[in-house]
């Protein structure tokens, strides 16, 4: 079997939805194991930092949730550019599942941030350059949401909405450096993952598998969407009720 | 290049005619500048501070205002149909459009700015930077604005999704222009910040009127 025929098999709806299937539980099994992991080493195992102490493990969900957001925006980028460039309709399905997975976790991670902020900074929130680029890509992410739903033709729409995602990716770095520039008092990044961190290993060995488990719940969250999706759109095949009777028995 | 013409022509004659929308919307900044003072604090020093701001965000939401005017007439009445059945002269056309509408919209702004920056008591040595800042800024938010008109043409309750799809996406050239008048107005050299204004704009001319064109005759599949 070729590469391509693989790559039609996969991306056509039949195939797509026994393909989440069968990956559905081990992104589930994946995403709890690393999850309670990294919870476990997280919150009771890591020291307590020298000097914000007990409050630095909200790192452990602040960071993944403001990773991952990002990830989805760069996968939303290429998705969209496949959907425009080569017409795969799945793309535009993982656009329209992945897009509100990412908003959440960008609100997530504003969320999450000024509870750090509140004991460490003593505000809930500044206008620093992280926190103001994370709040307007979730405002790029609403207006993903709401050209979804804004055309009258579901079809010719998809392509205004993933022109805007693209549009959107190319304006991202523009607004994360004209607003680094205006003003910063955000923390310079502590973890890299390549080469060396500028944090213990007890303690960054828990973010590394928090990253883990936020990047698979994401995936998991965003095949759910996906399948929801493409079996809302051939609910009259053949081929769904067929699956459909299978999962009942 | 005449096709070019013909349409600056055209708009212009068009924005001329409708002359009363773009006479309000100048005294919408004038009335809404003057808002300011009274809201917060009429206080000279304070107003210098939140000057280029104030001046800004109006230039923002004006064009915010106009930005239906650029596709959508001609979309209703069903003349953009027929200019896209031309593909070979549609960029052509698009260009006539976008400097038709930023000769009508914000060049005029320019030339008002001045006398509201009086008015927020802008001190003198930032009179420069704020017009460089508008004539390098105000191209960019227009084209950026067209690209999402061009985008939303056939959306529904196009109005409210507009503002939110350009606003955020503004935020690199409000940056910009207004650090460029503040510094000026504290005598500093602010010449970095108008030249990121002016790398924007080239990259932004590069593409936009392109994808523009591209993107309008996808309405009409």
């Amino acid at each position: 079997m070729s590469l391509w025929t693989l790559w039609y098999r996969l991306t056509s709806p039949k195939g797509f939805t026994y393909f989440a299937t069968a990956c559905i539980p081990w992104l589930a099994l994946g995403c709890l194991l690393t999850l309670a992991y990294g919870l476990v080493a997280g919150l009771y195992v890591a020291p307590a930092d020298y000097q914000q102490e007990d409050a630095f493990r909200i790192i452990y969900v602040h960071v993944p949730c403001a990773f991952v957001s990002l990830l989805i925006y760069s996968a939303l980028t290429v998705a969209a550019i496949t959907c425009l460039v080569w017409r795969v309709k799945l793309a535009n399905t993982f656009v329209d599942a992945a897009a509100p997975v990412g908003a959440a976790l960008t609100l997530l991670a504003l969320v999450t941030g000024s509870l750090w902020g509140k004991p460490m900074w003593g505000t809930w929130w500044i206008w620093d350059a992280r926190l103001t680029s994370e709040l307007l890509l979730l405002f790029i992410y609403c207006g993903i949401m709401a050209l979804k739903n804004a055309f009258p033709d579901k079809r010719q729409g998809s392509v205004f909405k993933n022109a805007f995602v693209v549009i959107g990716s190319v304006n991202l770095p523009i607004i994360h450096y004209s607003v680094a520039w205006w003003n910063t008092l955000h923390q310079g990044s502590t973890f890299t993952l390549l080469g060396p961190s500028k944090i213990a290993p007890v303690m960054s060995q828990p973010l590394t598998v928090m990253l883990v488990a936020f990047s698979l719940y994401a995936a998991l969250m965003v095949l759910l969407n996906m399948r929801n999706a493409v079996l809302l759109e051939c609910q009259r095949a053949r081929w769904v009720s067929a699956w459909l009777a299978k999962r009942k028995r | 290049m005449n096709c070019f013409y013909l349409f600056l022509q055209r708009d212009l004659r068009l924005a001329y005619r409708d002359r009363n929308a773009y006479q309000l919307a100048w005294l919408f900044w004038l009335i809404m500048t003057a808002l300011y003072p009274l809201a917060i604090d009429p206080e000279p020093l304070f107003l210098a501070k939140i000057a280029p701001g104030v001046l800004w965000i109006g230039v923002l939401l004006i064009n915010l205002l106009l930005l239906p005017k650029l596709f959508m007439e001609d979309y209703q009445d069903g003349t953009l149909s027929d200019m896209v059945r031309a593909p070979d002269k549609l960029l052509a056309i698009v260009l006539a459009k976008l400097l038709a509408q930023w000769l009508a919209s914000s060049l005029p702004l320019c030339l008002i700015a001045p006398l509201l920056a009086l008015l927020l008591q802008l001190p003198h040595q930032a009179y420069w930077a704020l017009l460089f800042s508008l004539l390098l800024g105000t191209p960019i938010i227009g084209l950026l604005g067209a690209l999402l008109a061009s985008l939303t043409l056939s959306a529904d309750g196009r109005q409210l999704l507009l503002q939110l799809l350009f606003l955020p996406l503004t935020v690199p050239v409000l940056i910009l222009s207004c650090s460029a008048i503040h510094q000026a107005s504290l005598a500093l050299n602010y010449h970095g910040a108008l030249a990121w204004l002016g790398v924007i704009l080239i990259a932004s001319l590069l593409l936009i009127p392109l994808s523009i064109s591209k993107l309008l005759p996808l309405h009409y599949r």
